[in-house]
């Protein structure tokens, strides 16, 4: 097998919808954080969703392309997307509506996540976090295709590798 | 020798009746494996959940472990504690969950269970707080007898976790599938 010096993941996809019992209108600053091994390629790191509004029972859509790619050559500080949900309230002012953040897949394929989201401020960092109290509020639909390059040249085996009526997405 | 990468998150948990909780979670391996990079472990955000039961925590785990033999593989072990709004801490249930074997993206959900205690802890318990709690944790997810330990069960713990390999392959070792 040759070998490779790093491996390249490229990730795409949107950030779907958000429900959020009771409110009515959302926007979305999202930023990807990452390990020092990791190289960014092509596509931004952050950027801003468009104000959704939506009925009382429905979903606020964005419909917001995510389009990255890394170089890297561990597989440790694997990328994350934090995103953060603001909205106006009656008076017109700007408030935040809470927070989530999941791990990008670590596998070839395309994915469903549900990025969890509390009412709280923390980044996707695993340190720190003991002292903060949070109010669970809903979920972040994302929809994301991960594609890997030269991940087995590399050594690495990522569970695509098996035959595709094995692999489950992750819903 | 090999790599084992495990990539993902705490999502939250469920079944904790509506109040305050957080979890404490390590890693525990045997002595052929050596943490390279990540945490070992660490303790959630305090989260009470807005409508239901389930309770969300989205903490992020990134763990990087050298093996050099394939006993001893790594679990993580789960503590959930409760806060109340005096800021007292209790214990609401212990689990404990395999990392897994296959390379692959698993949700896994972790029952929990806590010791019972006797007739006038459980008395105590429910007058005063302060459920019963183990004295030696690693019987969570020790493989050592617990036919003295009376329990009932707690809620479920909810994972999501994303495994790579290196190397398995060059040691001669076949890791299957997800089987999902």
């Amino acid at each position: 097998m040759d070998s490779a010096d790093c491996f390249t993941v490229f990730f795409t996809g949107q950030i779907k919808s958000v429900k959020i019992p009771g409110c009515r209108n959302a926007y979305c600053r999202y930023q990807i954080v990452h390990g020092e091994d990791w190289q960014r390629l092509q596509g931004p790191e952050h950027g801003l969703t468009q104000l959704a509004r939506g009925g009382r029972r429905q979903d606020l859509v964005w419909n917001f392309p995510l389009e990255i790619a890394y170089r890297s050559t561990n597989a440790h500080g694997w990328p994350q997307v934090v995103v953060s949900v603001y909205g106006f309230d009656g008076w017109g002012r700007d408030v935040i509506r809470g927070y989530g953040s999941a791990h990008f897949p670590t596998f070839s394929g395309r994915h469903n996540l549900e990025a969890e989201y509390a009412d709280g401020a923390y980044p996707g960092c695993t340190e720190g976090r003991e002292l903060t109290r949070t109010i669970s509020a809903g979920y972040i639909n994302l929809e994301i295709t991960t594609l890997t390059k030269d991940m087995e040249q590399y050594g690495y085996i990522d569970g695509s590798q098996q035959p595709s009526s094995r692999n489950a997405p992750m819903r | 020798m090999a790599e084992l990468h495990v990539i993902g998150e705490l999502t939250g948990a469920s079944g904790f009746r509506r109040q305050s909780i957080f979890c404490k979670w390590y890693f525990a391996a045997g002595q052929a494996w050596e943490l390279l990079e990540g945490q070992e472990g660490g303790q959630t955000q305090t989260d009470r959940p807005a409508r239901g039961t389930q309770s969300t925590w989205a903490h992020p785990i990134d763990a990087h472990f050298l093996c050099k033999g394939l006993t001893g593989w790594p679990k993580i072990h789960l503590q959930v504690w409760k806060q109340d709004k005096q800021g007292r801490c209790d214990i609401c249930g212990y689990g404990f969950c395999h990392v897994p074997t296959a390379p692959g993206s698993y949700e896994i959900e972790c029952p929990t269970w806590r010791p019972e205690g006797s007739s006038k802890e459980q008395w105590a318990a429910w007058c005063c707080g302060g459920n019963p709690q183990l004295v030696m944790e690693e019987v969570v997810h020790g493989p050592e007898d617990r036919f003295r330990l009376q329990t009932v069960p707690g809620g479920t713990v909810q994972l999501r976790l994303g495994i790579i390999m290196k190397d398995f392959g060059l040691h001669h070792v076949q890791t299957g599938s997800s089987g999902l």
